[in-house]
């Protein structure tokens, strides 16, 4: 199932990310957890935030894989899971920094990113038992944008919508409250 | 204690006062305690409290360096008014700021409010003046 979480900053997202995976993990008897760390350690904040993360995750069993790109590298993956797919549940933290990656990294357009996350979703879905994707709500701070800031929040917008459409499950983070807009009974436990 | 979030100009403030009208409870005259201007509430023989602006005084806190007297000034508030009414902003839904102090205050408004949000009785969410209780 494709469970897509999203909030503002500072919601508890992400702490809320990794306790469902924990509370999926637990029902359906999966044994490995994957958490896809889209985060590239360039400056000193980013490596709190990293280190922050790290601590939350701490003791709930992830195997953490460096992907900035998100799931193009399927054969690390791959690696990871072993045999297994189907016994694996991936998180991927988290959606706004894979597609500024992809567009400010690696110099996609926002329409190519997009192509790229949303197939790359597509195929991990078939592959794997979850996969829980946390992304961001960026939109309503009422300034106007222009250039590659404004394409970049156009496709966050393209992407989230149109993984709120295929996901089972989509889910607003409200200060550290689950706000259903899809799928609550998927995630009761 | 009770949870008022929502963007700016929602009525987040005038949803609190009515349902504080509504059991008979009228807001009166004003205090500042722990640093903070807070509304006070008077109904016969009791007393309810309304911090309305909660992330004015982390803005206010932050920018005078204070920011570890924030953590303890709310609980040594909902110590004191277990029954306070706290509304607040809802800051983090846009662009991530360029300025690092802006990211922070950000990032303290929603850490500070999922603690709020794990205590709060009920987190009522606030659009266009209509309450939606997520909690």
């Amino acid at each position: 199932m494709l469970y897509l979480l999203t909030g503002g900053c500072g919601s508890g997202k992400s702490e809320y990310a990794e306790t469902l995976v924990c509370r999926l993990a637990g029902r359906d008897g999966i044994g490995i957890r994957l958490y896809l760390a889209t985060m590239e350690s360039d400056s000193r904040e980013a490596m709190e935030r990293i280190a922050r993360h790290r601590r939350l995750r701490q003791g709930k069993g992830f195997v953490t894989v460096e992907s900035p790109c998100g799931f193009r590298e399927r054969r690390l993956l791959s690696a990871c899971c072993g045999e297994h797919p189907e016994d694996t549940i991936v998180l991927l933290e988290c959606m706004s920094n894979l597609l500024a990656n992809l567009m400010f990294s690696d110099g996609m357009d926002g329409e190519a990113a997009e192509e790229e996350i949303l197939a790359g979703i597509k195929e991990a879905r078939s592959r794997y038992r979850h996969i829980v994707v946390v992304t961001n709500e960026i939109f309503s701070d009422g300034s106007r944008y222009t250039g590659e800031m404004e394409a970049y929040c156009s496709a966050l917008g393209e992407v989230n919508r149109a993984l709120a459409a295929a996901a089972d499950v989509f889910c607003e983070v409200v200060y550290s409250i689950p706000v259903f807009l899809k799928g609550e009974e998927a995630c009761r436990f | 204690m009770e949870l008022v979030i929502g963007g700016c100009f929602q009525g987040k403030l005038a949803y609190a006062e009515q349902e504080l009208a509504r059991r008979g409870i009228l807001a009166g005259t004003e205090e500042i305690i722990e640093g903070v201007q807070i509304r006070v509430a008077l109904e016969e023989g009791r007393t309810v409290r309304i911090l309305n602006h909660l992330h004015l005084w982390v803005r206010d806190r932050m920018e005078a360096g204070r920011e570890a007297e924030l953590m303890p000034g709310l609980e040594t508030l909902l110590l004191k008014y277990p029954d306070l009414w706290i509304v607040c902003d809802e800051v983090g839904y846009g662009v991530v700021p360029v300025e690092k102090t802006e990211r922070a205050y950000r990032e303290m408004v929603g850490r500070l409010l999922c603690f709020l949000a794990q205590k709060a009785e009920h987190v009522v969410r606030i659009v266009g003046g209509m309450p939606m209780t997520i909690k």
